[in-house]
This record gives structure tokens, sequence and C-alpha cells, in this order.
């Protein structure tokens, strides 16, 4: 499903964010990334949805080589894959609705399946009796939710999910966490990038961890190392 | 397709209201930048045009003796053609100049009884000459009073211009070119003004465009709203300024009429249809163009 062979990349003018990185992620794979602050967690997230290019090495999506990828293919690329961001990247000025409907609306769906869709996702995250607020009124964790709501919207083959417990307390993180293995066992592929120890662990799914951009273990039903 | 583009107009209606604030300032600052525009095109027209006016208006009339024979009339001419400063001479003869004369003073019948009685014609024919341009005229009459056949002249008729013909020559030129300046000048202001606004206007939304791009929108999804909604904007603001610019211009027009009297007997609302295009149709092209330009460049800026 996601492929990296010995990629590599360079932030202008002395920093190595990734240095030959290699893994491969099978399609319905749980796998958790962990890594210090800076180790280049985000970065790898950016290398597969294009919105930056690999210095050096091969990315393969989906048999799809993104390595070069044209302006073009990036919209596509994009909606086959979902991402909740580290800081959300929620519209602040749009409703829970607007906000999880825009997704949809850049792509020509008519507004009835908008519709639809939009509540089917806000089922599986459970925050349908909040769909007409905007943000700001909504709590971290929920936040959170609409944000997974989203990334869901494009039914995508892979979910990323970047640091999606960050600031939540252990019972709302936990909640996340097991929202993301149900996504997953309807067979999503996840990545979970994240700084925390009980999920990983709660998890025992496979865990990358990288340290100042290399990684340093990759093992099925790994345990938080660091 | 058609849904797109329905999207879009309804990303761009949106945009617009809940950018309410940034949206009237813009609009506010269109108007004045058209407004001024406006002023800026149609005072150099009206400018023109009476200097244009005056040019015609002003000409030389020698009046000649009468009973001079013809050809000693047709020689003087063609020494005059000679000058080159000289656009055209017209020839009035004695009997057309009698005729004028009679009907400029049909009401007052002391002069016609008088005319009458003369058994001969009073009046010689007159040479009307037009120069080519206001700066010419100097030119013209030093050569006219060089002339050998000073005796054939009865008198020249220029002095009542003298004046006029002096100013205009010192006014006109420098009007017109530090006109042209200081429009260019403020035109030139204006336009970057408005374009770095629309940029602005982009900037404060730069993350929207970046969410946008990143939940996989097409670029030129994310494009057109922007572009839409400068076109409304724009829109909005030139027909608001048109209105404005209408009313103000009913209101100055008799005042410069006043103060140039000489140029057009154009109505104030005539000049405008006259000239819309010119004024109107060319800003609104213009600022279509500009945003086009200034929207795409800013929403490009964010599109990594
Ligand atoms: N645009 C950029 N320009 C230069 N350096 C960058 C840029 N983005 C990231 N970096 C650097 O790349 C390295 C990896 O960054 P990255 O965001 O991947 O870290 P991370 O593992 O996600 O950290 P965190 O847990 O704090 O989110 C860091 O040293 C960072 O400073
Ligand atoms: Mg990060």
């Amino acid at each position: 499903m996601i492929k990296f062979s010995n990629v590599s990349k360079f932030y202008y003018p002395d920093n190595y964010a990734l240095r030959d990185i290699n893994f491969r992620i099978k399609s319905g794979e749980f796998v958790s990334i962990v890594g210090q602050s800076g180790a280049g967690k985000s970065t790898i997230i950016r290398l597969i949805i294009a919105e930056e290019q690999a210095t050096e090495g091969k990315i393969v999506i989906g048999g799809w080589d993104i390595t070069n990828i044209r302006r073009r293919g990036i919209p596509i690329l994009r909606r086959q894959i979902g991402v909740v961001f580290q800081d959300f990247k929620l519209l602040s000025k749009r409703t829970v609705f607007e906000n999880i409907a825009f997704a949809l609306e850049t792509t020509g769906v008519t507004t009835q399946k908008i519709k639809q869709i939009v509540g089917q996702v806000l089922k599986i995250v459970n925050l349908k009796e909040k769909i007409n607020r905007f943000p700001d009124e909504l709590s971290i964790g929920e936040i959170q939710r609409v944000s997974i709501a989203r990334a869901l919207v494009h039914r995508p083959k892979v979910l990323i999910a970047d640091e999606p417990t960050g600031n939540l307390d252990p019972i709302n993180a936990q909640d996340i966490i097991n929202l993301l293995k149900k996504i997953n066992e309807f067979g999503t592929t996840v990545l979970l990038v994240t700084h925390n120890r009980e999920s990983v662990n709660y998890l025992k799914a496979r865990v990358i961890t990288l340290e100042k951009g290399r990684i340093i273990s990759d093992r099925q039903q790994g345990r938080y190392i660091l | 397709m058609f849904i797109n583009f329905k999207r879009i107009i309804k990303f761009a209606g949106q945009d617009f209201l809940r950018n309410f604030w940034l949206s009237s300032i813009t609009i506010i600052i269109l108007i004045m930048a058209f407004f001024s525009i406006s002023l800026l095109i149609t005072l150099n027209i009206v400018l023109k045009q009476s200097i244009s006016a005056i040019e015609k208006k002003v000409d030389i009339s020698l009046y000649l003796e009468p009973n001079i024979d013809q050809e000693k009339i047709n020689n003087l001419k063609n020494q005059l053609l000679v000058c080159p400063g000289i656009e055209e001479i017209k020839y009035i003869s004695a009997e057309e100049s009698l005729t004028e004369f009679r009907s400029e003073h049909q009401d007052k019948p002391l002069i016609i009884e008088s005319l009458d009685e003369l058994t001969n014609n009073p009046l010689g024919a007159t040479l009307v000459i037009k120069a080519k341009s206001i700066n010419d005229y100097f030119t013209i009459l030093n050569y006219v009073n060089n002339l050998p056949e000073q005796e054939l002249i009865q008198h020249k008729d220029y002095l009542q211009h003298k004046i006029l013909i002096q100013q205009l020559n010192k006014i006109s030129y420098h009007l017109v070119y530090f006109g042209l300046i200081i429009s260019s000048i403020f035109i030139l202001i204006s336009i970057l003004f408005v374009f770095n606004l629309i940029r602005l206007s982009i900037y404060t939304r730069r993350k929207e465009i970046e969410i946008m791009h990143l939940v996989g929108a097409t670029d030129w999804f994310i494009r057109l709203p922007y572009l839409v909604e400068g076109l409304i904007h724009i829109t909005i603001a030139w027909i608001i300024s048109f209105l404005f610019f209408t009313l103000f211009w009913q209101w100055l027009f008799p005042y410069l009429n006043i103060f140039l009297e000489i140029s057009n007997d154009l109505s104030a609302t005539a000049f405008l249809q006259r000239y819309f295009g010119l004024i109107f149709g060319i800003e609104i092209l213009g600022f279509f163009l500009l945003n086009i330009l200034s929207s795409g460049v800013a929403v490009d800026k964010y599109l990594k």
C-alpha cells in the first residue's frame, strides 16, 4: 500500500529531516510511527500526500509512484488518502457540516450525496448532534473527531492521523484510538503518528520508531521504546 | 462540470458575505479608484476637446479693400499658401460678404436702408486663414505682416484673438502634458493599490486555500471562487461609482461649461454617453484583467 525506498528529505540549508527511510505498509495494516519531536514523523506524512517532495529515494502509494508526481495528480492522490492533521486544519468560519462537506464539494459529488456521506461519517465519530456548530464551539476532542470525519469522506484506503491524541486527557485519547481501531477493522489502512506511550502499547500493533530522521526499530506487535 | 460551476459561484458568494467587512472596504476603495480614474479621464477629454475647439475657432481674417482685381487676390492667396503653418484659406467674395452682412443686420432697418442707398458694394472680399495648429499663429501673423501687398489689406482681424492665442499657446501644451502625466501617475498608483488590495484579501484567507488544497481540491477549483469574488467586487464598485459619477458630472458640467465656454455644445448626459466606452468600458475591462492577474498571483502563492 505504502512503500518508501531509500527516502531522504533534506531541508535547506543543513537539516536532514529524514535519512534513508525504508518501509512497506500492507493494505489493512495498523501502523504506529513514534519518535521524539523533530524526529521526522510529520515529514513522512507530508511526503505521502505530496505536500513535499523527497530529496532522494522513491515513494509508491497503492502502486502509484508519486516520487515525481505532476501537479495535476496531486488532488487525485489526496482524495485517496485521509489525513488528520496535527493542527486539525479546520476552517473556523465554517460549521462542522460545512468543513466536512467542503472536502466533497471540491469533487463534484451531488448535494444530496454529500448530506448523506457527512451524516455517515459524523455517525462514525459520534458527533451527529454537533453538526451545525462552529469549531470554536467544540472541545479539542470533538475537533479531533471532526477532523477524522473529514478524513473519511472520500472513503480513503489509507487514513493517516498525526498526533490525534496530542492534547487529550487519557479517556478522550483512548476514545480516539478505539475509533481508529474500528476504522481499521473496516479494512482501512491506518497510519498513526503519536507520542503517546499508553496508546502504542495498548494497540499491540506494528510500531516504527524514528530518531533524528532514521528508523531505529520496526517491529510487529511493537512497544513504545523511547 | 455544471455542479462544480454552481459551487464555485456559491463559494464566491459565501466568501463575499462571510468576509463582509473586507468586501465592503474593498468595494469602497474600488469605488474611489474608479471614480478618480473616471474624473481624470473625463477632464482630459474635456481639456483636449476645448483646446481643439478653440483652435478651430481662432482664425485670422484679412478684410481686403473693395474693388481689387481678382488676379491680385489670387496672387495674394497663393503667396499665403506658401506659408508653412497654414491649413487652409477660405475665400469669401465681396458679394458673399455683403449678403452675410445684410442677414446679420436684418433687424436694424437703419443699416439696411443706408445699404440700399448705396449703388456699389462697400465691402471687399475676405480671406479667412486657418492655422494647422495653435502654435503656428504667430508665424502666420508675422508672415502676413511682412507681405509686400499691405495696401490690399483693409484691416486684419486678429487682435481680438491675440491675447487668447497667446494664453492658449502657453497653457495648452503644459496643461495637456501635465494632465496626462498626473493622470498616469494617479492611475498607476490606483492600479498598484488595487492589485495589492486583492492580494491582501486573499492573503487573509491563505489558510483556507491551504486547507482546500490539502483535502484534494484542484487548483482551478480553488482559484475560481476568488476570481469570481473579485469580479463581483469590481462590478458592484463599478456600478456604484458610475452612478455617483453621473450625478457628480451633472453637477460639475455647468461649471466646466462656463469655464470652457468655447468647448462643445454637448449636454452632460450626451457627453457621458458619447465617451461611455472610453471612460467606463476601459476602466472595468482593465480592472477585470487586473483582478485575474492579482488573484491568480496571490492564490498560486499559497498553492504549494
Ligand atoms: N519547512 C521546513 N523547513 C525546514 N525544516 C523543516 C521544515 N519542516 C520540518 N523541518 C524540520 O524537519 C525536522 C522534522 O520535522 P517534523 O515536522 O517531521 O517533526 P515531527 O517528528 O513531526 O515532530 P513533532 O512531534 O514535534 O510534530 C525538524 O527538525 C524540523 O525542524
Ligand atoms: Mg509532527
